[in-house]
């Protein structure tokens, strides 16, 4: 599929948006703080979208196995808040101790996909779905010492939410705020998304972004060109799964807290429906995929709340994201399914 | 019995039948020929119904059944109109056996039910007395229980056929290339078969690269151009001058090898080839040949781990494990496949993109950054120009260097692979059934470049193939393949007559 080219989820998105915005006017919603609420929310899902991108590229599939890569970025902040760092020191600690550990997590996961190529993306969704209990217990019995962070009463086992505003919270956020009238631009937040686009960007253009996207066209023909296509792979996979440890970093502090246990549960779903609006294809996804597909997904949701608190139940906002984000994921499948039809009708 | 009438089909503005006129009759084996982009695949595919003909804005000029106008949309109207048509590419369920594949959705049931026919039960023994029946009238012998996947492709394309003949009310037999990959005696079974139907009143056109086999079974020939109808011919005038002249509008030089004075030096050694062995040699052309599935291909599908093999082999002396592809490349060893869609080309991907794939390495020219091959950007002028040099040399028709493989004719994307290998520039070059399914120009065109390799270059060439006539011009050595085993190896002046008798293992071995 071109990049430019309007598919379907993202007409369906931008006429959804649309019709929320002229109900936003319509019952007089202040759209200064939307404006500034949408630009953090791009940024801080945004890369957890990019993380996508590498496997994808690879032939590797959508990442559904996200939240082992999530459970490597909590990880990285659990070892950063135990010892009590805060600020910047906090923040590039938990991101490089958790990179580290995606990165172990990474070559894990890529021995068990190698193994079972064209199902990753089953085999994802339950890897990432039984990893969640294992970390569970995991973060029951980890020995932190740092008092914030363990159950008031018992004193054993982390809590499952864990305030970083002493810590990091909103470090990104705050920097080089730029402020345009009542508007508030975060620059830093957005400079770091931006800058982790731009690399990957360039990476899709080296050799070994050539590679990739060689052997998610044509497995076998790379193999007999002399490449080690296990290897690519599994350099694809462990760098998604570090994007993925940055991005839950970056969201962590945007959204105040570390969110252990089951708060990487549903955090994929969200960012493969947002690519997949953005253009992207299975084997196929482009920086710009995302970066559109985020910042449609993000703001849509954003609008729906104050339009459903106005208009509906409150509580339909979140039920109407559940809709859209399965939904479009339902529909990726199908059109997929109608692609491989098609090429063996060629045959 | 049906009648093409001023028939025309563009794509996008860019015509590719213009203004055919054609009569076939009924009992009759129309040839068709023409070199690859004639448009004999876009003529086929009008009568066929197929969709891409709809899907692009169908047809202009009009088609007529027995005398009567009949327009052809789709698959299912072409089958209410009695034409079959056998692809040069196998349409068969891998999974399934012969029978199934021969009766499908027409198959025999025990007692139809008239609720809900489709559950009705099957009746196994009737079945499959039917699909004997249908590869017996082919002169197939078969097992009729046996599952696709272990049939070889000439057994494959049999079952093709007789799935197709399968068919009660069938009127017109199109036949797309169906010998590219049978062997010869396979080929002599099949024409004389195809013969067996037309005589059965059933229309026949028959497409083919092999004139020799147009010659042999066909009554009338057309000759396709540019997508024009050059010619029409009937049995008394064949001649395969004229019909060469006809497809291409210019002379054909034939390829021919000079004779080299001496003999290199070993480059490889092949051993435990079931209990045989061969030495290649250092910048000869060698030909390996067989009737199929006698074991040809298999060596250089071995050495490249793309099927099981125990054969060892040594290049230069250091052992190869088999399918260690990384270490057979870094030595300078390339393979080029017969099947280019699966193991030889990005049909997605741009031709530049497939003429460099894996040289970067070789040609840092290609880099931007040499210092880090894997993270460097790709010198996008560099390869722009190196492709259209081979475009330019290699006589590829393509709109630009940016156009995807998969646009390019079956010739063109060949001749793309080629140039990969001219790219790549190896010690040791293995290609597989070359000129398969290509035209008589291109054909030329791409063994005079294997040998341009072999004499410029110094590249040990060896090519698999079944076209014993090319072999001998070609080759310095043609080995002979037979059950598996290195059976003969002819060398100097080859005698056409004792190769094919060497093929069925008749000879002095």
């Amino acid at each position: 599929m071109k990049l430019h080219a309007i598919n379907p989820p993202r007409f369906i998105m931008s006429l959804y948006m649309l019709v929320l915005l002229i109900l936003a006017v319509l019952v007089d919603i202040s759209f200064v703080s939307l404006i500034n609420d949408a630009l953090i929310k791009w940024a801080m899902n945004g890369i957890l979208v990019l993380s996508l991108i590498p496997m994808m590229n690879v032939g590797a599939g959508r990442n559904f196995g996200m939240s082992i890569g999530l459970s490597a970025g909590l990880l990285g902040m659990v070892f950063a808040l135990n010892y009590k760092m805060t600020g910047w020191l906090g923040f590039s600690v938990s991101l490089l101790v958790g990179a580290a550990i995606a990165v172990l997590f990474g070559f894990g996961y890529s021995r068990i996909l190698n193994r079972l190529k064209l199902n990753e993306e089953i085999v994802g969704t339950f890897a990432g779905y039984s990893f969640i209990p294992i970390m569970n217990i995991f973060y029951t019995f980890v020995p932190v010492t740092n008092r914030q962070m363990l159950y008031p009463i018992g004193g054993q086992g982390l809590r499952p939410r864990v305030n970083l505003d002493i810590y990091f919270g909103g470090i990104l956020d705050r920097l080089w705020q730029i402020k345009v009238g009542e508007i508030v631009i975060p620059v830093g937040l957005l400079l770091f998304f931006f800058v982790i686009a731009a690399l990957l960007w360039l990476f899709s253009k080296t050799r070994t972004g050539i590679i990739f996207s060689a052997i998610a066209e044509n497995e076998r023909f790379s193999s007999l060109a002399g490449l080690r296509v296990n290897r690519y792979r599994t350099i694809g996979i462990i760098l998604s799964m570090v994007l993925a440890a940055v991005g839950v970093v970056v969201y962590s502090q945007s959204y105040g807290f570390l969110h252990l246990y089951d708060g990487p549960f549903m955090m994929s779903f969200p960012a493969i429906s947002a690519i997949v609006i953005g253009g992207a294809s299975q084997k196929k996804a482009a920086v710009a995929n995302a970066l559109i597909g985020t910042f449609l997904y993000q703001t849509t949701y954003l609008l729906s709340i104050p339009v459903a608190n106005a208009l509906l139940l409150p509580e339909m906002a979140e039920i109407l994201r559940t809709i859209v984000t399965s939904g479009i994921i339902l529909y990726a499948f199908i059109f997929q399914r109608k692609d491989a039809g098609n090429e063996v009708l060629k045959k | 019995m049906l009648e093409l009438k001023h028939l025309s089909k563009a794509f996008d503005g860019h015509t590719v039948l213009n203004d055919i006129n054609l009569t076939i009759l009924p009992g009759k084996v129309h040839g068709l020929i023409g070199a690859n982009g004639s448009g004999k695949s876009t003529l086929m595919n009008i009568l066929n119904g197929n969709e891409t003909i709809a899907r692009s804005g169908g047809y202009t000029g009009r088609i007529l059944l027995d005398g009567r106008d009949i327009t052809i949309q789709n698959h299912s109207q072409s089958v209410a109109c009695g034409i079959a048509m056998v692809h040069q590419e196998l349409a068969l369920f891998s999974g399934m056996t012969v029978t199934e594949n021969i009766k499908i959705n027409r198959e025999k049931t025990r007692f139809s039910t008239l609720l809900l026919p489709e559950l009705s039960l099957l009746d196994p023994n009737k079945n499959v007395r039917d699909a004997q029946h249908a590869l017996e009238a082919i002169g197939a012998h078969m097992d009729p229980g046996q599952v696709i996947d272990a049939l070889s492709l000439n057994q494959k394309q049999f079952v093709e056929l007789a799935r197709e003949l399968d068919q009660q009310n069938i009127r017109l037999l199109i036949l797309d290339e169906p010998t590219s990959s049978l062997n010869i005696t396979e080929t002599k079974a099949l024409l004389s078969c195809i013969r067996e139907i037309a005589d059965r009143g059933i229309a026949v056109i028959f497409i083919s690269h092999r004139l020799e086999e147009i010659m042999q079974v066909c009554d009338t020939v057309s000759v396709l151009r540019d997508g024009t109808l050059i010619s029409t011919y009937e049995k008394a005038d064949f001649s395969v001058g004229k019909f060469a002249d006809d497809m291409v509008g210019r002379k054909i030089v034939k390829t021919q090898r000079a004779a080299k004075e001496q003999k290199g030096d070993v480059l490889m050694q092949l051993s435990q080839i079931n209990g045989t062995g061969l030495d290649i040699r250092e910048g000869e052309v060698l030909g390996i040949t067989g009737l199929a599935g006698q074991g040809q291909e298999l060596l250089a599908e071995g050495l490249f781990g793309l099927k099981p093999a125990s054969f060892q082999a040594r290049f230069k002396g250091e052992k190869l494990s088999l399918g260690d592809n990384s270490t057979l490349t870094a030595r300078g060893i390339y393979y080029l496949s017969d099947d280019r869609a699966k193991t030889s080309l990005f049909r997605e991907s741009p031709v530049w993109k497939n003429m460099i794939f894996g040289t970067e390495l070789r040609h840092r020219e290609f880099l931007r950054w040499k210092a880090c091959p894997a993270l460097s950007l790709l010198d996008r002028k560099a390869i722009q120009a190196h492709a259209q040099a081979m475009i330019e040399q290699l006589n590829i028709v393509c709109r630009s260097p940016d156009a995807p493989v998969r646009e390019l004719s079956g010739g063109n994307q060949q001749k793309v692979c080629i140039a990969r290998a001219l790219t790549f520039a190896p010690k040791l070059l293995f290609v597989n059934e070359p000129t398969r399914g290509i035209d008589i120009y291109s054909k030329e065109l791409i063994l005079d470049w294997l040998l341009k390799m072999n004499e410029r270059d110094h590249t040990t060439v060896i090519i698999t193939s079944g076209e014993l006539e090319e072999l001998v011009r070609v080759c310095d050595r043609v080995v002979v393949m037979y059950q598996g085993q290195v059976f003969q190896t002819f060398e100097g002046e080859m005698d056409l007559e004792e190769l094919t008798l060497s093929l069925y293992g008749r000879g002095n071995a």
